[in-house]
């Protein structure tokens, strides 16, 4: 397997290769991060609170 | 609103107990389990609807059957809500202060599997893994001046020269890092070109990643604006919950960005963080 150095050329080619193309639809989501404020949110909009939870963040692990 | 279920049972900040009372709620939840899912909760702290399971099948039927009963009258979003207020300092995570968030994604683009993928192996053979590195703010005032130091090194390759596309990954312990450099050389004013290597191991040889590194950081003024890293080697093994991997050696490559401030995303501390002070200040 290839493990020799990367060079300037090789390097950009990965990179622009690893990078998301562009948002995925759950990123268009605007998620809340805090149970604390997204509860006062929900309070005041008078609306139950959608929670997704996961072992590692769902916003970012994997 | 998305949360990390670790923080939520091993918090001791009144809204994390106020949300396991809640998880709990749902037949089969064992607190000391896992507690991953779906839950939508009226804010006075009672369990309206929950699942576990994320495809768009499940989610659409389920979120249904949450919409009749708030339709049905069967959600009481007038109920008291109780003031929860303070905090746990043990497992309250913020970006530190003067630290930039750094996007970080990895995926698996060389290897072979022996075995047939189930419909989950099959996405997560394509899939990318997601995490932040937090840059601290004396380790960019170094690189400011063509520093790496050792701490941002050693975070990088401990935490995330990882193969996370398959699940929650095992970090690198400091004795499973055998070899890493990572040094700037300058490129003009403010800008460097960063290249490295690392070689990481477990004891009994049975996880393992041996990788080479090269990057860009660029600065204007004191502003880091630019931390694209490219890290691409052979891996082999997986974690106890990251299990599917190829056989034998396969190539896995990461590759980083600075993140966008503004998303919900790098708000989220990274995985490695869990284990703050070692993530901080990494032996």
């Amino acid at each position: 397997m290839d493990v020799r150095p990367i060079d300037e050329a090789k390097f950009l080619e990965l990179h622009d290769l690893l990078m998301p193309a562009a948002a995925e639809i759950w990123e268009t989501i605007a998620w809340r991060t805090d149970l604390a404020a997204a509860r006062a949110e929900a309070v005041q909009r008078h609306r139950p609170l959608f929670v997704w939870t996961m072992n590692g963040h769902p916003l970012g692990c994997t | 609103m998305a949360v990390d279920g670790w923080y939520q049972q091993r918090s001791k900040e009144p809204n994390a107990r106020f949300f396991m009372s809640i998880c709990t709620q749902l037949p089969g939840i064992d607190p000391d389990g896992s507690i991953q899912g779906q839950y939508i909760i009226a804010p006075s702290g009672k369990l309206v609807h929950g699942w576990n399971g994320r495809d768009a099948g499940t989610l659409r039927r389920e979120l249904a059957a949450a919409l009749a009963k708030q339709r049905g009258g069967r959600v009481d979003l007038a109920a008291p809500v109780p003031a929860l207020e303070g905090t746990d300092p043990q497992y309250a995570r913020a970006v530190p202060a003067g630290a930039s968030v750094v996007d970080v994604f990895a995926r698996v683009t060389q290897g072979k599997y022996s075995r047939e993928p189930d419909k989950y192996q099959k996405l997560q053979r394509v899939a990318v893994g997601r995490d932040r590195l937090w840059i601290l703010a004396d380790e960019k005032n170094a690189l400011a001046s063509g520093t790496v130091t050792k701490a941002l090194a050693k975070r990088i390759a401990r935490f995330h020269l990882i193969d996370n596309t398959r699940g929650e990954p095992p970090i690198w312990s400091a004795s499973e890092v055998k070899h890493v450099t990572l040094s700037a050389q300058a490129d003009g004013a403010g800008a460097f070109w960063l290249q490295g290597k690392a070689h990481l191991e477990t004891a009994d040889r049975k996880r393992g990643f041996v990788a080479a590194l090269r990057g860009r950081a660029e600065f204007d003024g004191d502003e880091l604006v630019r931390f694209d890293l490219a890290a691409r080697g052979a891996h082999w093994g997986h974690g106890p919950f990251t299990r599917g991997a190829p056989d034998g050696r396969f190539e896995v490559s990461i590759a980083t960005r600075l993140a966008d401030q503004k998303s919900a995303s790098s708000r989220v501390p990274p995985q490695g963080a869990r284990a703050l002070q070692d993530y901080l200040r990494p032996r």
